[in-house]
């Protein structure tokens, strides 16, 4: 079953979904460079983003899209799809986890990225500028017995200070990503890192010459183009990161970078 | 130390029609007898009303009324009854600027006080193990209403609930809009999004203390008031379908719409 089909998919379905908006044009024309879809579609995230495509107007008008009532489900049962678990299994198998120190989960969404990591560092912390996502998170962590964890309600513009020690890992994965620009968020993660430290980003990188099937949900929701594989790791590289890994998945992939 | 009930009313309640038997212990007879007026009301909660009987200084019934939201000035006694459905929290006294509510099985040996501005909590735990926790969400609890002003009786009640429910967990730093929700409970109306709640049967399973059951139980109660929908038969079911629907409402399947009190 094809992730990449599903969303090809779902991505006409929003086509059809959009009203006659200026904003509306650059997604339909996102939409047309897609190719067939090839394979028979994932039903599960077809689903999921056809929620999305549904909802698409009163999560766009809402004063705060990313902690829009439909976003935040949209976000968790995206975050189980077996796509975006493949990539964070991808992703986590790249870092060593050291259970001294702390990880970070930047716009974390429902925290299901700390969830799977609870238990290997000694304390979680997530930051959300949705209170209600915070609530998510802590639900998931209430329930897998985390003991240490903060959250934080803010974002990567509003973090400064607010963090007081290094971290061991920092994530960046949760489609409350998909309202930020990739170079602050990078720029960021790597301030709050410790030497040695991991940055695990899971995000659908725009292929040279293509566009990704997720670029025209991004757009719809009025969100940042997602960065092609060469300008993320030409961004990762001049923030000063090394040791890059790349896995591609259908729609998503994982990015691991240590920092000297 | 449970203090002996002296007697034993029986009456009807006016506005649901269900039989009450409310204890008259002789610290409420002696409450009425040092009060002004000489009597004290003592309530029996009945989920989204309270039923009030006015007891005087010998026990006797003098009158009746159904309590919606408190009344600034009332002093009331609940049921002791009610502490059945509790775990740990074997007595509380909740009291602000101008009223408090108390319930307790008899005279408490020792409470845990905690105190926000106006407002006060006094706790009689079964167990002081978490008393560190249950400061936390006691916290929670007065915070929230501070901002509700006076409350919804059978809203306060289901606070008391909520924070028995989670007060050995740890703290959390959005118990206050938990128990906000719980104290408007009678004024907010549940709506379901049917397209939410089918992507969620889809994943259900997933998510912590949540199953496709309860989002079938979310569905069943669309429409109906908060505090009507969470009732139920023990205080295990209203503790499960109450965090249930707030399990529900972060997700945006359900919303709590206000409605006119």
């Amino acid at each position: 079953m094809s992730a990449r089909a599903a969303a090809i998919e779902a991505a006409r379905a929003l086509a059809r979904a959009l009203p006659s908006a200026p904003w509306s044009e650059g997604v339909l024309r996102s939409v047309s460079m897609l190719p067939p879809a090839q394979g028979r579609a994932d039903p599960y995230l077809l689903k999921v983003l056809r929620f999305l495509a549904e909802k698409i107007l009163p999560i766009r008008e809402s004063e705060e899209p990313w902690a829009a009532p439909q976003f935040r489900l949209f976000a968790e049962a995206f975050m189980l799809s077996s796509e975006f678990q493949e990539a964070l299994r991808q992703g986590l198998a790249q870092v060593r986890p050291r259970a001294a120190s702390a990880a970070l989960d930047l716009h974390s969404g429902p925290g299901v990225c700390l969830e799977a990591v609870a238990g290997q560092w000694s304390k979680l912390i997530a930051v959300d500028p949705s209170p209600i996502n915070l609530e998510l998170v802590e639900e998931r962590l209430v329930a897998v017995g985390a003991r240490s964890y903060e959250l934080i309600v803010g974002d990567c513009g509003s973090l400064s200070g607010r963090v007081r020690d290094p971290v061991g890992l920092a994530i960046a994965a949760s489609p409350v990503n998909w309202f930020y620009d990739a170079r602050p968020v990078v720029s960021r993660l790597y301030s709050l890192l410790e030497p040695g430290g991991y940055l695990l980003l899971i995000a659908p990188l725009e292929r040279a010459g293509g566009v990704s099937p997720l670029s025209p949900f991004i757009a719809a929701l009025g969100g940042r183009r997602p960065p092609s594989r060469e300008e993320l790791e030409d961004m990762l590289l001049s923030e000063g990161f090394a040791r890059l890994r790349v896995r591609e998945g259908e729609l998503l992939s994982a990015v691991v970078a240590v920092k000297p | 130390m449970a203090v002996r009930a002296v007697r034993v009313l029986k009456l009807r309640c006016p506005e649901c029609g269900r039989e009450a038997a409310i204890q008259v212990g002789e610290d409420t007879l002696a409450a009425a007898a040092a009060s002004p007026a000489g009597l004290v009301g003592v309530a029996d909660y009945h989920g989204d009303h309270v039923l009030v009987v006015y007891v005087d200084g010998e026990g006797r019934d003098r009158g009746v009324r159904v309590f919606r939201t408190l009344q600034r000035g009332e002093a009331l006694r609940v049921n002791p009854s009610f502490l059945s459905y509790t775990g740990l929290v074997a007595g509380f006294r909740v009291s602000s600027g101008g009223w408090s509510v108390e319930c307790f099985a008899g005279s408490p040996r020792a409470l845990l006080r905690v105190l926000r501005n106006e407002q006060a909590l006094d706790l009689e735990l079964r167990s002081f193990e978490y008393a560190a926790r249950v400061v936390e969400w006691g916290g929670g609890l007065l915070g929230a209403l501070e901002r509700a002003g006076l409350p919804d009786l059978g809203g306060l009640l289901l606070s008391i609930l909520l924070l028995d429910a989670n007060a050995t967990n740890p703290p959390s730093p959005f118990a206050t809009r938990l128990f906000e929700i719980a104290l408007k409970a009678r004024r907010l109306t549940v709506r379901v999004d049917p397209s939410a709640a089918e992507l969620l049967r889809e994943y259900a399973s997933r998510v912590p203390g949540l199953s496709p059951r309860l989002v079938d139980f979310a569905l069943s109660v669309n429409g109906w008031r908060l505090i009507d929908a969470v009732a139920g038969p023990d205080p295990l079911t209203i503790r499960e379908r109450l965090q249930a629907l707030m399990s529900l409402e972060r997700r945006g399947v359900v919303g709590f719409e206000e409605v006119g009190a």
